[in-house]
């Protein structure tokens, strides 16, 4: 059977030993701030997550820019080039444009015959991407085919529930990338909205909490209330330079019974980064079906 | 004359004497208000809730449709919870006179008995040393004096009189009265409506310079106006619309000197939207304009009036809009009213997605009519509506009751920063009506509301000493400290509010009397002392409060 390469991107916050671990690769998007251009690396290549908030906190302001089709191509040729096909997961259709940049390129190279590439629409970020791929990669190390995974992957994606919370709804009005009314972004004071992943794929902010401390509780009650066989499941928290309140996440859970197969903890990258700001910490799970949409 | 017979335009006379009685009065009234600060007082709410019962009824010999009428009036007319015990205590009374055209003494003696048991099936909780109190005792003490031969002066004097004995005694039932060292002030309102009404019975006229005709009569204009759309605190934007027939007279003028020209050219400086013509020695005339005198005087120098209407069209506006507004909108699922004082503090209830934020609260509590208004307007099946205001939360849920187009429930917000608090916690786009009115009841838990004002007395209350020109800080509407420093009493308000330890986040709406910089040295203060509270702040602009404080 032939190999393939499971490839994600710069959305997708996996750490570089998970990306060794799983053996995923992953596509970089771009991040401008003080009229630089950056590849949105997840080894933190050029500047490290402190460095990034700080700035960010400043005032400055970062700018994100997804992959074309050019790039894709680029980046497709050299791995099949190698002799592997292609398992792309994608950011969210409702984040990004660049898994229809991705799809393009893929049709153009699987008219070339010089292998097969999938692009899937992860309709998620984040970790939620990122569980994602080790899914592929775990069904992978099983033994199943390329058309399998992708088939999986489709099946399953929706399974997978964030669980996120901001420190400053600032970052997300300004980066345009959340539903929600426009009275949402008034004077708000000490409410922190949860925002989820909705069914087209778009972070929807469809709740509202007081405070951080009940914002972390949110978090905690909403990954025991939609689990489905924990106990075989990864849970991922990111977050965005809060790693104390990331560790009470995890030990809220544990200390209300909640068992899993490992719980992973990680920086979110810098484009995720960019665009909720930091404190910014998410929950990610296995389990219902999200059915909400936000319009 | 010795009266022994009561009918509809006997009630209606005595209770305009009453009302006249509160005019006199009704800052003094107020001088009573047990709470130092400015806000909503009782004898400009119980004054202006009778006035509108007496602007309600019909001159009629009947004196069950009569009582009817200006119960009605008074309903919607309440203002304050001392409006609203008010109305009831009215309703009771008409309640009793129903389909009756007059009474003897011993009848209205009985309506007076029912006019207080329905006043105090109004409360939830009842309290002694009140308006209740005083309606209670000032008829349940002399009934049993009542014979065949009493007349109407006899009663209403027994009644001032036992009226009188039970409001002296208000502080020994209530406390914060003793504390205070006056009497209750709703108790006094209503011994001054009696007072009033006994007043006719005795020959005493009353002087009183009417603020504007205010008694004038609905039939004369026909149905359908809204009269509260033109209140006490209206501004005259529109004018009036007059018209008239003026026949030009000989004694006069010599009308073949007559100018129309000059007329018209007189009528143009003064108003707009001008027609006028003259047929033979008729001139008819029509014009908007907002000093009608002007217009009147110059007319009657050439002759007098055959016909002459005049009308306020701030009401006609009114009207337009409220059946525009219902025309332009389609029936909203729900609408999401609150009340707000400060221009700064509307805007943000309008951006945080309350559909209609009624000007009103702390200063001139807003009426039952007013609301229903409001609920007119807004169109919708479900109503949810936060008065944010204590002394308004009885109105609203009157207001409420008597509203029968749209579901309405009211959200007990008592304060500003209670609203604010309860608004925040709304999704809009699109949550449902009952999604938004949980997460309003949710927001409300273990939330602290607090204000900073200047007391304009020294009293004690609450256990506090306060001085008069000190700042007062209230912690959920008790008072807790006085001090000479503003920003302290913004720092006293954490450092007395409950369970400080878990609380995130402060905001605060400064008033018309702050600047920024003195609410960014507040702010720093509080960084330093309060270090793990965020705080926020907006320019409320409103009045009375310099701080409103709410603490998550």
């Amino acid at each position: 059977m032939k190999k393939f390469a499971i490839l994600l991107d710069s959305t997708c916050d996996m750490s570089k030993e998970l990306l060794e671990r799983f053996d995923i690769d992953y596509v970089k998007m771009g991040v401008t701030f003080n009229d630089n251009t950056y590849p949105a690396s997840l080894t933190w290549d050029d500047f490290t997550p402190e460095e990034f908030y700080n700035i960010m906190k400043s005032g400055v302001r970062v700018f994100t820019n997804q992959i074309n089709e050019p790039e894709f191509i680029e980046v497709f040729n050299k791995i099949l080039a190698d002799g592997k096909d292609i398992l792309y997961i994608a950011c969210s259709s409702g984040l990004s444009g660049s898994v229809k940049a991705a799809q393009l390129a893929a049709e153009k190279l699987n008219a070339e015959g010089k292998g097969k590439v999938i692009a899937v629409d992860s309709l998620i970020s984040g970790m939620g991407q990122g569980l994602l791929g080790i899914l592929a990669s775990e069904l992978r190390a099983a033994g199943k085919t390329i058309d399998e995974v992708a088939a999986t992957i489709e099946a399953e994606k929706l399974k997978y529930n964030q669980w996120g919370t901001v420190a400053d709804l600032n970052y997300l009005k300004r980066a345009g990338r959340v539903t929600a009314s426009s009275a949402f972004f008034g004077n708000l004071f000490g409410v922190k909205p949860i925002i989820i992943s909705d069914t087209k794929g778009k972070n929807f902010a469809y709740k509202k909490v007081k405070g951080r401390k009940s914002s972390i509780d949110e978090l905690i009650e909403s990954v025991i209330r939609t689990s489905v066989d924990s106990e075989n499941h990864i849970v991922a928290i990111t977050h965005a330079d809060a790693e104390a309140d990331a560790l009470k996440v995890k030990e809220g859970l544990i200390a209300r019974g909640y068992k899993c197969k490992e719980f992973i903890i990680s920086n979110l990258g810098p484009i995720l980064g960019a665009s909720c700001g930091p404190q910014t910490l998410i929950a990610y799970n296995y389990g219902t079906e999200v059915t909400i949409c936000g319009e | 004359m010795r009266f022994i017979l009561m009918d509809g335009m006997l009630y209606e006379q005595i209770l305009r004497l009453g009302y006249k009685n509160l005019v006199l009065h009704f800052e003094q009234i107020n001088g009573l208000n047990v709470f130092p600060v400015p806000d909503g007082d009782t004898g400009t709410n119980m004054k202006l809730t009778v006035g509108n019962g007496l602007k309600m009824c019909s001159q009629d010999k009947d004196i069950g449709k009569v009582a009817d009428e200006v119960a009605r009036g008074m309903l919607f007319g309440a203002r304050g919870n001392s409006g609203v015990l008010t109305s009831q205590y009215f309703k009771g009374i008409a309640d009793y006179l129903r389909g009756k055209k007059e009474v003897t003494v011993k009848q209205f003696a009985n309506a007076l008995v029912e006019g207080y048991h329905v006043a105090y099936s109004a409360t939830i909780t009842p309290t002694e040393g009140t308006i209740l109190t005083v309606a209670r005792e000032g008829i349940d003490n002399v009934i049993k004096k009542i014979k065949n031969n009493t007349s109407f002066e006899d009663l209403f004097k027994m009644v001032v009189n036992a009226m009188r004995i039970s409001l002296d005694n208000t502080p020994n039932l209530l406390p914060v009265l003793k504390d205070a060292g006056v009497i209750d002030s709703g108790g006094k309102g209503l011994l001054t409506i009696f007072e009033g009404m006994l007043k006719f019975f005795t020959g005493e006229e009353l002087e009183v310079e009417e603020e504007k005709d205010d008694t004038a009569h609905t039939t004369n204009f026909g149905g359908g106006l809204d009269y509260s759309a033109f209140n006490e605190d209206s501004v005259l934007d529109y004018g009036y619309c007059t018209e008239f027939l003026l026949q030009l007279l000989n004694s006069k003028i010599d009308i073949s000197l007559f100018s129309i020209k000059t007329f018209i050219n007189y009528l143009q400086r003064h108003g707009d939207s001008i027609v006028c013509f003259q047929t033979g020695t008729i001139v008819k005339v029509h014009i908007h304009t907002k000093k009608p005198y002007l217009v009147i005087r110059y007319a009657q120098r050439f002759g007098e009036f055959v016909g002459f209407k005049m009308e306020n069209m701030a009401l006609q506006h009114n009207e337009v809009m409220v059946k525009e507004a219902a025309k332009k909108q389609e029936r909203k699922q729900y609408a999401i009213i609150s009340i707000a004082q400060g221009d700064g503090i509307i805007e943000t209830f309008k951006e945080l997605g309350s559909d209609i934020v009624l000007n009103g609260g702390q200063t001139m509590n807003t009426s039952a009519a007013e609301m229903i208004d409001a609920f007119k307007v807004a169109n919708a099946d479900e109503i949810i509506l936060l008065p944010n205001e204590s002394n308004i939360l009885m109105a609203a849920k009157q207001a409420a009751k008597l509203y029968k187009d749209s579901k309405v429930r009211v959200i007990e917000t008592k304060t500003i920063p209670d609203g604010y608090n309860a608004l925040s916690m709304i999704m809009g786009g699109s949550e449902s009506a009952e999604e938004a009115y949980n997460a309003m009841i949710e927001a409300q838990e273990g939330f602290v509301s607090g204000f900073v004002t200047r007391s304009i007395r020294n009293t004690t209350l609450d256990g506090t000493k306060i001085t008069k020109g000190e700042y007062i800080t209230g912690v959920n509407r008790k008072i807790i400290s006085s001090v000479a420093s503003r920003k302290e009493a913004v720092l006293e308000f954490l450092r007395h509010a409950p369970d400080i330890e878990d609380r995130e986040v402060l905001f605060i709406f400064y008033g018309q009397l702050v600047d920024e910089s003195e609410v960014e040295e507040v702010t720093a203060l509080i960084n330093k002392e309060f270090p793990d509270i965020e705080v926020g702040f907006i320019a409320g602009k409103q009045d009375v409060y310099d701080y409103l404080l709410g603490l998550s």
